[in-house]
């Protein structure tokens, strides 16, 4: 395995861990949406389609646009439009790019640190990625690919654990597409338990 | 670069497009908010996403826009052909974004250039015109609440 490939792996097992974080925050803020959106019109399908499209479109703008529009044909205010739900959604989704900012700059914090010399010596192999070494220089030296990596240690959740941004450092350049991705995957976390509170309220109804 | 990796980086950058217009959409959109939803309706607006959504050519959407624009003139009514006339202009500006996207993004070989750009173009104009609609809508029923 690459040096390069290493970092991806650690990157995504890190990025991974700092979403699942956020979404369990999310789980209150969005029982409470739910918790508004019962007391609407609105039925199961249309809160799951949101959920859905959320789910299958790779733009953050196709969710809220969608919103938009509900929000703007609901004349009646008895769906979307009743009590500003739909507009405090829509403002709840664009508020989570700060979240997905803050993930994405604390895995930045290091990046840059590989590559002040000792990147290519190290110890990937022997189970380090992830415990705040990568930056300090021991990824390499003819480890990788000796297995460890593979036996599960990066699987382990050592990679970034506890330590997003705390000498988790990446030498390749972050795909500046990042931020925005991380924001789509933090809409679709609030939404999945959006939809998730909404049909056990409703059933509870 | 292969097809498949071509065609993913092309969804990519213009998902990424995409998002960083919606705001822009939302700033048309209210720049323009005194017109709407009387003097610009509802069902002009659907008809715009209509015709963008099923035009074959970049020029077929031009020309609809000109023509609401002339309607309103002949009418009198020279705010809306203002409202037509901006957008004509920031649609066809769209053609300099995707000349952009196309330059990084290498085309796979036999494909013809200038299609691609008409395509693209014609993409972003859609995307563009997605977040104008629902961000109109949006607002004339804030103002309603209001």
């Amino acid at each position: 395995m690459s040096k390069q490939a290493i970092q991806e792996v650690a990157l995504r097992v890190a990025l991974e861990r700092a979403i699942a974080q956020k979404s369990d925050d999310y789980d209150q803020r969005a029982r409470q949406y739910a918790g508004q959106l019962v007391g609407t019109k609105l039925d199961k399908t249309q809160v799951r389609g949101l959920e859905t499209l959320a789910s299958t479109t790779d733009k953050v703008s196709d969710i809220t646009d969608w919103l938009k529009l509900r929000v703007g044909r609901d004349s009646g205010r008895e769906r979307w439009a009743k009590e500003g739900i739909g507009r405090d959604l829509v403002s709840k989704l664009e508020g989570l790019r700060r979240d997905a900012k803050e993930i994405v700059d604390k895995l930045r914090v290091g990046e840059g640190r590989v590559g002040e010399g000792r990147v290519g010596e190290g110890r990937v192999g022997e189970g380090r990625v992830g415990e705040g070494r990568v930056g300090e220089g021991r990824v390499g030296e003819g480890r990788v690919g000796e297995g460890r990596v593979g036996e599960g240690r990066v699987g382990e959740g050592r990679v970034g654990e506890g330590r997003v941004g705390e000498g988790t450092a990446f030498a390749y350049p972050m795909d500046p597409d990042l931020e925005r991705q991380v924001h789509l995957r933090l809409c679709r976390e609030f939404l999945k338990h959006l939809a998730a509170h909404f049909e056990y309220l409703k059933a509870e109804q | 670069m292969s097809e498949l990796e071509y065609l993913l980086k092309r969804k990519q950058n213009i998902a990424a497009w995409s998002d960083r217009q919606q705001a822009e959409a939302a700033r048309f959109a209210d720049s323009h908010r005194d017109l709407l939803p009387k003097r610009i309706t509802n069902a002009q607006l659907y008809g715009l996403g209509n015709v963008v959504r099923s035009a074959r050519r970049y020029a077929d959407i031009e020309r609809f826009i000109r023509h609401q624009a002339e309607k309103a003139e002949r009418a009198g009514r020279l705010d809306v052909q203002g409202y037509w006339k901006d957008l004509e202009t920031t649609l066809g500006e769209l053609r300099g974004e995707a000349q952009a996207l196309l330059k990084t993004l290498p085309l796979p070989v036999e494909t013809d250039n200038r299609e691609a750009l008409d395509a693209l173009h014609r993409e972003l104009a859609g995307l563009y015109v997605q977040h104008l609609i629902a961000h109109s809508l949006y607002q004339t029923a804030g103002a309603k609440e209001n």
